[in-house]
């Protein structure tokens, strides 16, 4: 950069130049900056600047581990640190707010996944892109806009037809028991990583605060299809149909988790 | 102009104020603590359709609330953003905001966001590309904008107006009321080596609408505003001297980061009356000095929330 004092440089100029060297990873040309940067008695030009580009990057690594604890937990916070570092690089915050700084992180690992060119894909690699996804879903579903005006079914003796699912139910189908994980991890349980196995869960959202239900797979596969009929009548005919299930065992089976999610609060009155 | 001038001028003195943070949530809706009002994050309720925002809806139904946002960027030379201006003119709208503050900095540019409080060369130009700023920013929010003084870490070459004469100047272009937060000016006059009396002296005292208290790291060679921790009596004499100056503004204590139980937050400001009209240390609070590399200016606690905390329901196999 040309800076020829006491020409002004014009304010663009300048905040570009500090951005560059606030946000960028590498070192940078530090003889342009004692024209820019005024050195004090006590620090240089580039000990002044480094202030900013510390707490950038303090600052925005705390943000990532508030919004990534089980997965900064399952690589390791130095690992976790390294990957948010080339991230920030890779996709600086363009959001006002920092609830968005991690949302793009599922698709950064998944282009940098180590094992990018090698035939064999390793497990391990694909459960921390699942959990990176299924954490942010919480941290997009515990602020989301939607209705929580509703009655929930309190009562078992409802008829199926006046049931509804809350206005916020996620469901999910995983290669690992990343719900499982995720619940320890976030409560200091130290859990292991697992090792590949289905698992189905649904995150809901109830008067304003996050549940976590692990599911079974027919479960997982009711829910599927009652959110998208609304109708309990077709997802249990569709159940039927689809897994060749002998009708009164299946009634009988719906009966079983229509009491027990009713008393969990899992269902709105329609 | 005049009347952007004229509403500053008659803004309320709403009391001892406290920073409505998370951690703090559910102890005010149990306790309804008597807090005089409450400052919120504006970007940590402008998008919130979740538990958030619930909390602040309640807590503006029985508190007066004064909005303080972090992402407006007044100084940077990329466009303003209107989609958040509007989200923020929104929010004013529902939370009945006593009035909309920002900081005299930039955040990024070229659609970038640092989330900091990046410091603006103070000279003839970004004086007047500012002070434009301000003016749009006023028409579109149909209220006059009030201003804080960040804490800065460095001071630019091209800098030819001391940042008291500056934030002068604004408020006389523009009709701007002022944030003026003492810390940072302790914090600023460190780093940059100005006299921080000089600075409370040569404001426009008639402007400050509102004043922050807070609590800061000193390292040696540098102060970092940390908001982390009790105000030391520097600042406290700093606070006593604008107080007299002013005749006295809505005074508000930031805890950021170590952010202890909502009744020391509220203790600490409530300190202020011991020092409005005069300057009585019951204990000497010195600088505090942290060997810490990771200290952060402008923490995130109150910009993210902790949502791995907010689990209510979780449940086992079933
Ligand atoms: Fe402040």
């Amino acid at each position: 950069m040309e800076i020829d004092k006491p020409v002004q440089i014009e304010l663009d100029t300048i905040y570009g130049w500090m951005q560059s060297h606030v946000i960028s990873r590498h070192p940078w040309d530090i003889q342009s900056l004692e024209k820019v940067v005024k050195p004090s008695s006590k620090l240089s030009a580039q000990q002044h600047l480094s202030i900013y580009r510390r707490s950038y990057f303090s600052r925005l690594r705390e943000c990532m581990l508030v919004q990534f604890p089980a997965l900064s937990y399952a690589l390791g916070r130095d690992l976790f640190i390294q990957f948010t570092d080339i991230y920030l690089a890779q996709y600086p915050s363009q959001s006002y707010t920092l609830a968005d700084l991690g949302q793009h992180f599922e698709h950064f690992l998944e282009e940098n996944r180590p094992d990018k060119y090698q035939e064999q894909k390793e497990w391990w690699v694909d459960f921390m892109i699942q959990l990176a996804n299924f954490e942010f879903q919480v941290n997009i579903k515990f602020d989301e806009i939607a209705d929580e005006n509703y009655h929930l079914v309190k009562d078992i003796s409802i008829k199926d037809d006046h049931l509804n699912v809350l206005p916020i139910c996620e469901l999910y189908a995983h290669d690992f028991p990343i719900s499982i994980f995720y619940k320890e991890a976030i409560n200091d349980k130290s859990p292991e990583q697992p090792l590949p196995q289905k698992s189905y869960s649904a995150l809901i959202r109830r008067n304003y605060r996050l549940g976590i239900f692990e599911l079974q797979p027919l479960q997982y596969h009711f829910l599927k299809v009652l959110k998208e009929t609304n109708s309990v009548k077709e997802s249990l005919s569709r159940l039927c149909s689809e897994f060749d299930l002998d009708q009164n065992e299946l009634m009988a089976t719906w009966s079983i988790w229509k009491e027990a999610w009713i008393e969990e609060g899992f269902f709105i009155k329609k | 102009m005049k009347n952007n001038k004229e509403h500053i001028q008659n803004l309320p003195n709403l009391g001892l104020g406290v920073g409505l943070r998370g951690e703090h949530f559910n102890h005010i809706l149990e306790h309804r603590p008597k807090v005089d009002w409450f400052e919120i994050i504006s970007e940590n309720f402008m998008d919130s359709g979740g538990r958030p925002r619930y909390v602040l809806d309640q807590i503006a139904e029985q508190y007066p609330v004064v909005m303080h946002g972090v992402s407006m960027s007044i100084g940077s030379t990329d466009p303003l953003n209107f989609d958040y201006l509007k989200k923020l003119k929104q929010l004013a709208i529902d939370t009945k905001a006593k009035w909309i503050s920002d900081h005299l900095c930039w955040t990024g540019i070229n659609h970038i966001n640092s989330h900091d409080l990046l410091p603006v060369p103070l000279n003839e130009e970004s004086l007047a590309h500012i002070s434009k700023r301000i003016n749009t920013v006023q028409d579109f929010l149909e209220q006059p904008l009030v201003i804080e003084n960040p804490s800065t870490y460095l001071t630019f070459q091209d800098s030819t107006i001391a940042e008291w004469d500056f934030l002068t100047y604004l408020t006389e272009e523009t009709g701007c009321g002022l944030l003026l937060d003492v810390n940072n000016v302790y914090v600023s006059a460190f780093n940059n080596e100005f006299d921080p009396v000089e600075y409370i002296e040569n404001i426009p005292h008639d402007r400050v609408v509102q004043m922050h208290l807070a609590g800061h790291q000193n390292q040696g060679d540098y102060i970092i505003d940390t908001h982390d921790g009790p105000v030391i009596d520097e600042v406290w004499k700093l606070f006593h001297l604008a107080w007299k100056r002013t005749g006295g503004t809505s005074a508000l204590l930031e805890w950021d980061g170590n952010i202890p139980e909502f009744e020391v937050c509220h203790e600490e400001i409530l300190k202020a009356k011991q020092f409005m009209d005069t300057l009585v240390f019951e204990e000497v609070k010195n600088d505090r000095k942290q060997e810490n590399s990771r200290l952060v200016s402008n923490p995130i606690d109150f910009m993210v929330n902790p949502v791995s905390k907010e689990f209510e329901i979780t449940y086992g196999d079933r």
